[in-house]
């Protein structure tokens, strides 16, 4: 997507540093970027799609947070930049989960954008809108180093 | 390894002294756009860059051994494009006009899905991609197709259709290994 076409669909991005970082890719999906897990996309409660095993596939973000779980998060209380941890947002409209971001090393965060580009943003405030809501759950785990 | 190659046609006594490349493999290769040929193109191109004036025979032997790598994987792909061609005529003889339908909609899917959105459940739920599953049967071939052209997902369409699921469950995710699996699935199945 164009510069001008992230800043249309996510105003926000106005409000702070960013930048896009990949091309556009159809092979991993935003959950899959904020857990680690590039080369595949999960998230999708279908069955063509990765699900960890054992957690009900359903689009609900208790399914969501039982995933994150499985892959080694735990709820935590707010996204402040702690050494040693790696966090995540999970963003929702409602009670249906719409996204997920990535703390990054600098306190920004890092998505995937649907099928387009993934970005650099430095606020987690940045892609609340229409489009992903807001952020409804912050999750971390130990930094695998 | 002539033998695997015979289909292919390729002129290894052409006496191409005093042309710069060989041609022969070169026009061979470039029908095809498979990644195999690609890596094959690129090999005639290093190899017509570095001699200006040679002996045929003896580049003919060079390449005879750096084809033998390709060969099977170029034969496959080759049938595999084949056979869906074959079974796309048949299907057009059936229905006039189904190909030009399928490859519109197709387009109208991939140019109106939200690029926020990550969600193949939303993706799948548009109009132009629930009317291509409408197509039912005769619609596996156009699929298998623009999967093997281009992979997308195309898998929810392929389930709906026929009720079945190929990718193994160590697959699932991987878009690559899922597109897989279905062109296999239509191997057995007299698809392609």
């Amino acid at each position: 997507m164009d510069t001008s076409d992230f800043l249309a669909l996510f105003p926000g991005l106005n409000e702070c540093a960013w930048k896009k970082t990949s091309p556009e890719a159809l092979t991993y999906n935003c959950f899959s970027w904020a857990v680690g897990d590039p080369k595949r996309r999960w998230w999708e409660p279908v069955p063509s799609f990765y699900w960890p095993p054992g957690v009900p596939r359903e689009n609900t973000m208790e399914a969501y947070q039982q995933a994150f779980e499985a892959n080694g998060f735990a709820v935590c209380g707010d996204s402040t930049l702690e050494a040693g941890l790696e966090k995540i947002a999970l963003y929702a409209i409602g009670t249906e989960p719409q996204h997920a971001a990535r703390q990054l090393s600098t306190g920004a965060w890092t998505s995937k954008i649907g099928i387009a580009d993934d970005i650099e943003h430095g606020t987690l405030e940045a892609l609340e809108g229409e489009d992903y809501g807001r952020v409804a759950l912050i999750m971390q785990r130990q930094k695998i180093t | 390894m002539k033998t695997a190659l015979a289909t292919l046609d390729f002129d290894e006594t052409k006496d191409t002294r005093g042309a710069r490349g060989t041609s022969a493999p070169r026009t061979l290769f470039s029908q095809y756009h498979l990644p195999a040929c690609d890596r094959m193109r690129a090999v005639s191109d290093r190899v017509s860059s570095s001699y200006e004036w040679y002996n045929p025979s003896e580049i003919a032997h060079y390449q005879w051994a750096v084809i033998g790598g390709c060969a099977l994987q170029i034969e496959k792909q080759a049938a595999l494009m084949h056979n869906l061609q074959q079974a796309w005529q048949a299907l057009e003889a059936q229905a006039p006009g189904l190909e030009y339908e399928l490859s519109a909609l197709a387009q109208e899917w991939k140019r109106t899905r939200q690029k926020t959105n990550s969600s193949v459940l939303k993706m799948v739920m548009l109009p132009a991609y629930q009317r291509i599953i409408g197509k039912g049967r005769a619609a596996i071939p156009f699929l298998l197709r623009e999967m093997e052209r281009e992979p997308d997902h195309w898998f929810w369409a392929l389930n709906a259709i026929t009720g079945e699921d190929p990718v193994p469950e160590e697959d699932r995710g991987d878009l690559q290994a899922m597109t897989n699996a279905w062109i296999a699935w239509g191997w057995q199945h007299g698809y392609v």
